[in-house]
């Protein structure tokens, strides 16, 4: 009988984590931690942190599972480089990484750095004044989504040794290097990206094979889309040259003619 | 069309815009002129040219406000102004025949001039 009831209890004990589900603790920065950093340290796997407006002078290193949300978006919730020589953000080893509305800038390496990691998502972040805005390195299958990777020293987005990530609609521009530099990455899905104005190449891929790249647009780069070294790439439906910059001058000129005839007409008619 | 129309909403496009215009249309009167005296066409030229090197000066200003001044937009900017005395110089030494010879061309420069100045400032 005791038996039969120890078994019974056992079973019971076995089965509790699978009927009930932990959740998630919502973190609340600065109310409950001052600090991000304080915050990421003192999270379980899972948590998320929600960061309200301010300027938050940190490098954050996470290498847990866990959500970090700015509350009031990028124009207000700034995580500006504590040591300028180290990332402003570092994803390290870890999975399921969810990273959404911050301005991050004034590191001399990247504004955010993913290192080894896989289901890392990026969305609405900007990255400005970094050297590198976002960095992906040996890193697989994340997601960067609607994140301004501007005003960079080096480049906008790069990707090293990382493949089967989607990159969409995201925004690389006025780098003083490239846009995107794509090295030795594979099977990436770049997508729908605006890549312009950048002082180097647009969207650069060098020794990466079977990525898409597709409907991005790479205008005024002083090259718009370089592949070296690289096979099987599904390059598509870019735009490098809208008919917008062939057809307006033209317009014009013929303007041009018309104003000229119109005003001989007219002082003619003075000038008789 | 509505859309051709959303680029003009810079002032820098219109002005671009506006030069391109002026500066063909003084061209034009400019190659006229080079056929023998024409009160009309000397008119229309001067007045176009006229105008469209002060656009030329506003932009050069509203650039060099908005970007700061910096050594490559710079001397572009010089450059550009350069070839437009260069060419008001010869136009006024009428006996450097020789020089009034290539006048033409140095119009058809300040086109190509004016025609990059719309490109660069269509905006993205």
């Amino acid at each position: 009988m005791l038996k039969s009831l120890i078994k019974i209890i056992l079973i019971l004990l076995a089965l509790l984590p699978f009927g009930t589900e932990l959740k998630a603790a919502e973190i609340r920065v600065p109310e409950n931690y001052k600090t991000i950093t304080e915050a990421v340290a003192n999270s379980l796997p899972n948590d998320v942190i929600l960061v309200n407006d301010g300027i938050y002078n940190e490098n954050l290193i996470i290498s847990t599972p866990l959500s970090l949300k700015a509350l009031k978006g990028p124009e207000s919730t700034i995580i500006n480089a504590n040591d300028k020589s180290k990332h402003s953000i570092t994803v390290l080893k870890t999975t399921d990484v969810a990273i959404s509305g911050f301005s991050i800038t004034g590191s001399e390496k990247s504004g955010i750095f993913v290192s080894n990691s896989s289901n890392v998502t990026l969305t609405g972040n900007k990255t400005l004044y970094n050297n590198i805005g976002i960095t992906l390195s040996h890193s697989t299958n994340n997601t960067l989504k609607e994140n301004e990777a501007n005003h960079n020293i080096g480049y906008g987005i790069y990707l090293d040794n990382s493949n089967g990530n989607l990159i969409e609609n995201n925004s690389a521009s006025r780098n003083e290097d490239k846009g995107f530099f794509v090295s030795m990455s594979n099977e990436n899905t770049i997508i729908n990206n605006n890549v312009n104005l950048n002082a180097w190449d647009g969207i650069m891929l060098w020794s990466s094979n079977r990525n898409i790249i597709h409907e991005n647009r790479t205008l005024r780069n002083t090259y718009g889309l370089v592949i070296s070294e690289s096979t099987e790439n599904d390059v598509a439906d870019n735009t490098t040259l809208p008919n917008i910059f062939i057809i307006m001058p033209i317009i014009l000129l013929y303007l041009g003619i018309i104003s000229y005839w119109v005003q001989k007409n007219i002082l003619r008619l003075i000038y008789k | 069309m509505f859309e051709m129309l959303k680029i003009f909403s810079s002032v820098p496009m219109v002005l671009a815009a506006l030069g391109l215009i002026l500066a063909t249309s003084s061209f034009i009167s400019g190659l006229q002129l080079t056929r023998g005296a024409n009160i009309i066409e000397g008119k229309i030229h001067r007045y176009n040219g006229f105008t469209s090197m002060s656009l030329y000066l506003t932009l050069a200003v509203i650039s060099m406000v908005d970007n700061g001044i910096r050594f490559v937009p710079l001397m572009a900017w010089m450059t550009g102004l350069l070839i437009i005395l260069t060419k008001l110089w010869i136009v006024r030494k009428k006996r450097r025949r020789r020089a009034y010879k290539y006048v033409s061309w140095i119009g058809g420069t300040m086109i190509l001039m004016w025609l990059y100045l719309v490109i660069i400032h269509i905006p993205i």
